[in-house]
């Protein structure tokens, strides 16, 4: 939970060479880099690919150990499939290592774009997106410190008292009143947003020409996939 | 349930498949959604609470995905927004591979829809929401464990060519039968918790605010 407040957190309040890159130069660089992981056919170029992702953490000022501890819940699930592939020599270890790298660099990328920045990206493709994509994000906060209290006030009251029935029955009725307190929350969402001249359209202003430094960010994400797909 | 694969284990064509069938099913439901703005803060905080509950795991690395809840509440249309964006996000954070999403929306659609087929069904033969909710999220998330298994099964991931020693590695799949030996138990335990609290919650949701179930 606390991981996507604290990736917020990164991305609003450093500021770095990184964090100041045009959105569409890192998220070509992200895409780049994906195909680059996605082609790369030996150990060694993921290893690289990897280096230069750490090395681009230390740029961006971003604590590499702890945002590094995220990559390992997908490593979990990799590992599933790793074992599956133990036959086949280093493949597992591939496997393992391009979902560890592929998760850090889509953590470089939200830890250096404020998420408004990245859904306003998509919301070029649809009015629904953006709007979704907004009030989600927005909710998400609201509803954790909800959630949050709403747990602490169950514990109290002995949430887990009764046995697992008893403990399932809370958490469905918790569940439950989260959806019940959102559906009436939103209605008066509406309301207050019609009142403020909301016609269904989000605003934003962000500037889609590149400078110098995002040339070359563009510039080393080119030459890790051509070192990537060299064989 | 969703895939959790790491990006590049599944063969291209058939991520690129899954963003086209998704980007598909969207361009169909997307303009009639435009028209329901309204809706619009609703299904911004049914995703949040996805978003959410999926964040969390429940001890081991089972978490829940309401998918089924969701369906019910938003409907089946505005159920594959969710999914989309729900994928998405948590894509952003490590949670599943950033080149599943499309195929992950399309396995927690399958959710949503199946389970307001069942739950439509089943709440008329059996008159007790807990059963029914229960019992349709319980096949849902089978099925879609089963689907999970089938794109596993169709990937035929061919390790020989990674490794530039075509012919030399014999058998070139993922071994299927250690990948469900090690997912299934994983499934079922998640599966059958979040049926049970689904059914709860469905119940719940009928006698406060029967009217939020769409």
């Amino acid at each position: 939970m606390s991981s996507i407040y604290l990736i917020d957190y990164y991305s609003n309040n450093i500021r770095s060479l990184i964090h100041q890159a045009s959105p569409l130069a890192k998220l070509i660089f992200l895409f780049l880099i994906l195909v680059s992981i996605i082609l790369s056919k030996s150990l060694s170029s993921l290893v690289f690919i990897l280096g230069i992702i750490v090395v681009l953490f230390l740029i961006a000022k971003l604590p590499f150990l702890k945002i590094g501890k995220w990559a390992l819940y997908p490593a979990f699930f990799a590992l599933i499939f790793a074992l599956s592939q133990i036959q086949y020599g280093l493949l597992p270890l591939q496997t393992l290592l391009r979902a560890i790298t592929v998760a850090l660099l889509v953590l470089l990328f939200v830890c250096t774009t404020p998420y408004p920045v990245f859904f306003s990206l998509l919301g070029r493709f649809s009015r629904v997106f953006a709007n979704v994509l907004f009030m989600t994000y927005r909710y998400f906060f609201l509803i954790i410190d909800k959630l949050q209290t709403k747990i602490k006030l169950m514990k109290i009251r002995g949430v887990y008292a009764g046995g697992i029935w008893r403990s399932f029955k809370n958490i469905g009725a918790l569940t439950a009143q989260l959806f019940i307190h959102s559906l009436e929350k939103s209605e008066k969402v509406y309301n207050l947003l019609l009142i403020r001249g909301y016609q269904g359209v989000i605003f934003s202003r962000i500037s889609y020409k590149f400078k110098l430094s995002d040339l070359l960010l563009i510039g080393l994400g080119l030459i890790i996939l051509m070192v990537a797909i060299t064989p | 349930m969703h895939i959790h694969i790491p990006d590049g284990v599944l063969p291209i064509w058939l991520w690129v498949a899954g963003y086209l069938m998704t980007a598909i099913f969207l361009a169909i439901v997307l303009p009639k959604l435009k028209k329901e703005e309204k809706k619009f803060p609703l299904v911004g905080m049914a995703s949040a609470i996805v978003l959410l509950i999926t964040s969390i795991p429940l001890g081991l690395p089972v978490h829940l995905n309401l998918m089924v809840l969701i369906g019910l509440i938003v409907g089946p249309s505005w159920s594959l927004v969710v999914s989309f964006i729900v994928n998405l996000i948590l894509a952003s954070f490590g949670h599943g591979g950033l080149t599943i999403v499309g195929l992950n929306t399309i396995v927690f659609w399958t959710q949503a829809l199946l389970g307001i087929l069942l739950f439509k069904i089943l709440s008329k033969l059996i008159k007790n929401y807990f059963a029914s909710a229960g019992l349709a999220t319980f096949i849902s998330l089978l099925f879609s464990f089963l689907l999970i298994v089938g794109i596993v099964f169709i990937s035929t991931v061919d390790p020989g060519e990674f490794l530039h020693r075509e012919g030399e590695m014999g058998h070139l799949e993922i071994s299927l039968r250690t990948f469900i030996i090690l997912s299934s138990p994983l499934a079922l335990l998640g599966s059958l918790m979040e049926s049970i609290i689904i059914g709860f919650g469905v119940q719940y949701i009928k006698k406060v605010k029967s009217e939020l179930l769409a």
